[in-house]
């Protein structure tokens, strides 16, 4: 998420609201506003009803543990992001989902691996394209 | 199976701080969904 918070000004400049979806409870939740002083809302999805919804995948231990994956976590070790509180399903692999002013769904990238996201830029022009 | 050009999935779910929100309160406006793998 740390990736997509860098555009958040440039979201709210192309009027594109954010929410965030978790399985995880109301007090690691409130635990990560306060801690990370994340403006966009926590919506609380506790029994995955809404991740199964929209698609978004469980995977398999090697999707966590393959070495471009491993690779990737070292990286941002050496950079000085260390792992934080975990929730309950460490398979869980999420994605984005960019829906348009009408309800349409533009765009649905489910999540192959935990580094797996669209950029900033990328949603930044989805939306843009239609604006 | 991709979701692009149908209708997204109502939702209706309350915040970390107890807020219900809804698909339709984001009606008119781009709406991006995170769909985080867990927080920390």
């Amino acid at each position: 998420m740390s990736q997509l918070r860098r555009f958040e000004k440039e979201f709210v400049d192309h009027e594109i609201r954010t929410v965030i979806f978790s399985f995880d409870n109301e007090v690691l939740a409130k635990d990560y506003v306060q801690t990370t002083g994340l403006t966009w809302p926590i919506l609380l999805d506790p029994d995955f009803s809404f991740y199964r919804a929209y698609g978004m995948p469980k995977g398999s231990w090697w999707d966590l543990a393959s070495p471009v994956v491993l690779a990737k976590y070292g990286w941002n070790m050496v950079s000085g992001s260390l792992p934080g509180k975990r929730g309950k399903d460490l398979r869980q692999l999420g994605g984005n989902v960019l829906v348009d002013p009408d309800g349409l769904v533009e765009l649905n990238h489910v999540s192959a691996n935990p580094h797996d996201r669209p950029s900033g830029r990328q949603i930044i022009a989805v939306a843009s394209g239609k604006n | 199976m991709s979701l692009v050009g149908k209708p997204a999935v109502d939702f209706e779910l309350p915040d970390a701080f107890g807020s219900v929100h809804r698909l339709s309160d984001y009606r008119g406006q781009w709406l991006l969904m995170i769909f985080h793998r867990h927080l920390g």
